[in-house]
Parts: structure tokens; sequence; C-alpha cells
């Protein structure tokens, strides 16, 4: 007998350009186990009872991609939006991250990664979201470190960088690498914890402040690679980075406007955009109260040249009933 | 970590040159050389070919320390390493009122992996294009910029 799929089973709505992907992406999203249903008209938004996915082209259906956003932004509990996109352009990216629904931006470069694609849903599917090894090939080393303060960050940076001179990345890459374990380390001590009323306890110290950590605000670093990519990885156990941070900041610094660094105590307001600049993939993944989760993967495998040309990801997870 | 540092030669007419080494973050104390410039009115070059890193913190520590040279002096950037580069580009008041002079463009061999620096002058309103040629190490006709030229340059537009 057949696997029937059920009227409970897990929808995704797919909004797609009339475009050979369509078939392709359809058999990729599908492989997840989901029920995946394809869409025309924003209408089918209101047709379909257990949405748990949309998946937008923002490349051929932007129109439709963008009504779509609007009217799921209205929606008092809109499931998690997808949009796969080849653009590299600023005014783009400036675009997307304004739209709140928005949860994963997923760059088609040559081809989609079917790999991302099914990390992503399953992900979304399962309410399992953290971990640096779903986007490694199986098998690889991780080389993990428990950080206790600002000036525990100089030793993994140092090992971060010995290895991927023994793997002969590009030292371009390299030093993209290092710039991001240091802007999540940094960003992980000095802003994730917070005292049991919520309140921040470091952020607003000087970053030439050296802090030390309770062993309960320790920070997770590990780094890991399968040879095409290199996944850094920094977990905190506060779960208090919001989504909307991440947009907001990102899209304020891609403006380049007078606002583009913070003036106040504490960080510039810039290490969300260098490490989503330094990346082929931002991944963050977030508990709430409980666990955040940075993972970066950088295609370590070519060129510094190959890298700048490839589109960008961005996937912000939120997992349910985190506590 | 091995930090900034930073030495003073002099130039033609009086122009005070500046070399920076090592990283711009947190612990670069670019006020101590503020404070330093205070006492000239000198036109300065910074030659910042030694420049290997710049985090967040170091941004802002730089944009603040340009901004803390009066307008009147000229300034000029000189030999700006790729990292340099990347933030010219990507942080607007990073170069302040200085001029951009020249810069290290990124080479690769894409058959062998070597990897070079080559000085470039600016000429404003010439974008520069490069062609492959032969690498130093194996030969090859496959030493390509490592980069894309118009992202590269964009600051020059
Ligand atoms: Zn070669």
């Amino acid at each position: 007998m057949g696997v029937v799929t059920s009227a409970v089973s897990p929808e995704i709505l797919f909004f797609w350009g009339d475009n050979k992907d369509r078939r392709a992406l359809f058999k990729v999203l599908a492989a997840t186990g989901a029920s995946v249903r394809y869409a025309e008209d924003v209408a089918a938004l209101d047709q379909v009872a257990n949405c748990r996915l949309v998946v937008l082209d923002y490349d051929s259906a932007r129109a439709l991609s963008t009504d779509v956003m609007r009217r799921l932004a209205v929606m008092p509990l809109p499931p998690p939006v997808l949009v796969v996109t080849s653009s590299r352009d600023k005014g783009d990216l400036i675009e997307l991250f304004s739209h709140t629904v928005m949860t994963n931006l997923v760059a088609k470069n040559q081809d989609l990664l079917a790999s991302e694609l099914i990390v992503t849903v399953r992900k979304i599917m399962h309410n399992h979201i953290f971990g640096l090894e779903k986007y490694l090939t199986w098998g690889v080393h991780t080389y993990e470190y428990s950080i206790s303060g600002s000036d525990g960050r100089h030793q993994p940076m140092a090992d971060l960088r010995a290895y991927l001179e023994r793997l002969g990345a590009n030292r371009r890459l390299i030093g993209l690498a290092e710039g991001v374990a240091d802007e999540l380390i940094q960003n992980a001590v000095y802003n994730a914890p917070a005292d049991s009323a919520g309140k921040p306890k470091y952020a607003s110290r000087s970053r030439t402040e050296p802090v030390v950590l309770l062993p309960n605000e320790e920070v997770r670093f590990s780094f890991a690679s399968d040879g095409r990519f290199l996944a850094i990885c920094v977990a905190d156990r506060f779960g208090r980075l919001e989504t909307e941070t991440v947009r907001n900041y990102l899209r304020k610094c891609f403006l380049q406007g007078e606002d583009q660094i913070d003036s106040k105590q504490g960080g510039a307001g810039l290490g969300l955009y260098y490490i989503f600049q330094s990346l082929n993939h931002f991944i963050i993944n977030v508990a709430p109260g409980v666990r955040t989760e940075l993972i970066g993967l950088l295609d370590i495998s070519g060129t510094f040249k190959d890298f700048v040309q490839q589109a960008k990801s961005l996937h912000l997870f939120l997992q349910r009933n985190a506590k | 970590m091995a930090g900034l540092v930073w030495n003073f030669a002099k130039g033609n007419q009086q122009t005070i040159i500046v070399k920076l080494t090592g990283s711009i973050d947190e612990d670069s104390r670019l006020e101590r050389l503020a404070a330093d410039l205070k006492k000239t009115a000198a036109p300065l070059r910074f030659d910042l070919s030694g420049v290997k890193r710049i985090n967040s913190c170091g941004v802002r520590e730089w944009v603040n320390f340009m901004r803390s040279i009066p307008k009147t002096t000229d300034v000029v950037l000189e030999n700006c390493a790729p990292i340099v580069v990347a933030q010219i580009n990507m942080i607007s008041n990073f170069a302040g009122h200085a001029k951009v002079a020249s810069v290290k463009a990124p080479f690769v061999c894409e058959a062998c992996g070597y990897e070079e620096e080559a000085t470039i002058n600016v000429v404003p309103g010439s974008r520069p294009q490069f062609q492959s040629r032969a690498c130093p190490k194996c030969g090859k006709p496959r030493l390509i910029f490592d980069d894309l030229e118009e992202s590269y340059f964009a600051f020059m537009s």
C-alpha cells in the first residue's frame, strides 16, 4: 500500500513562477515527507487550514511573493516564510529584511542547494532546530570549546586559523572565518547573559572592559568542515536574540545611513552585518529563554571570487514550546 | 593578540606617513594616535598595507579617529589591504574625508592556489579590469583577480 496523505498532514504552500525550477523544487520539498501544494494566487492562503510553511519565488514571481508576505503579515500567527532568490542586490536585501514574516532567505546560485532546503524544511516541520552537524556531511570531526570570558576567544580563533591553513583554504576566506568567530563569540559573551529579571548584564560595557562569565553563562564554540563548507557555531544559554533584532540590524547596516554604526556604549551594532557579509549561509536558532545558537557556513572550497559571486542565505528558526 | 602598531616617516612636502600594522579592534587605542597627530597640521598619508584584521568595534574606533582629524588637513589612504577595501565599501564613513590613493589588489592562481597582492593606483572614473596571466609559481596562465572588479572598486563610483 502506498502512503496516504491525510488531511492533517503538514502542508507546504509554494508560490512559484512558471519555470523549470518549479518541478525540481516540488520534488525536493516533497522529499521531506511533507505534503506540498503549488499555489498561484494569494487566496490559497485562506484555503489551507494547516499551512506550516510558505515558499516563495522572489526571482520570477516577485509581485506575488510580496503580496503573499503582506497578507501573512496581518495574520495573527503566520507560518514561517521561505524566500528563494538569486539576487545579490543590496536594494533587494533591504526590501526582504523589511518583511517581518520572512524567516528563511535561501540563496539560489547555479542551482538550488537541495540539502539546504531539505534541512530547512525538516527543521521547521519537526521543531528540531539545533546543531551544526545538520549542515555538514556525516563523519566530520567537530572541534569544541567552552568559553568563560572575553579573553577566551583568542585560543579557539588561533586554532581555527591553523586548521584552515592546514586545509589550504584561501587566505582571505580564512580572514573571514576568523572575523565571524570573533564577532559571534563577542556577541555571545557581552550581549547574551541576562540577570533573573531578563536585564542584560554586560551589553552596555565597553568592549575594552573584559568580562568573566559565571559557569551558567559559559558560551559553547565549535567548528568543523567537510571540505566544502566550514561551519562555525556559537551557542549561549539565554535564548534572548529576537529575529526582529536581526532583521532590523541587517536592514539598517545595508542602508549605510548616518546611523549605520551605533554610538551607544557597548558594541558597534555592526556584528550581525559583518557576520552575514562574511558567510554563504547564516543560521540563527533560538529556543526563547533557553538557548541561542548561531551557525555560519562558509564555502572554503574555492577562491574568494567564487565566494563573492554567490548569493547568501539567512535562516531564522524559532523553536516552538521551548520551555 | 598582536594589536595595532604604528610608526611615522617623513614624506614629500612635509607630509607625514603613518604606517599601521596589525588588527584594528576594540584594543587599538587609536585615540593615542589622534593625540600624537593633533600636534601637527601637516598632510597625512596612512599606509594601510599592514592591516591584517578589522572587527566591528574596530570600525567604530577607526571612524571616530578619522572624524578627529580636522577637515582642513589633507588625508590620503594608500596601499589599502583588501580587508580595508572591504570596509571602505561596506561602511559609509570609513574613509572620512580622506582620498583613497592606492589599494592592494588580490590575485589567485586557479590552478595551484598561489596568492599575491599588487598595488593599484586609484584613478578616479577609471575602474581597473584585469586579465588572467601566468602564475609565478606553477607557470599556468591562470592567475586571476580574486574578487569582482565592480564590487571591489565600488568605492570609486
Ligand atoms: Zn599557479
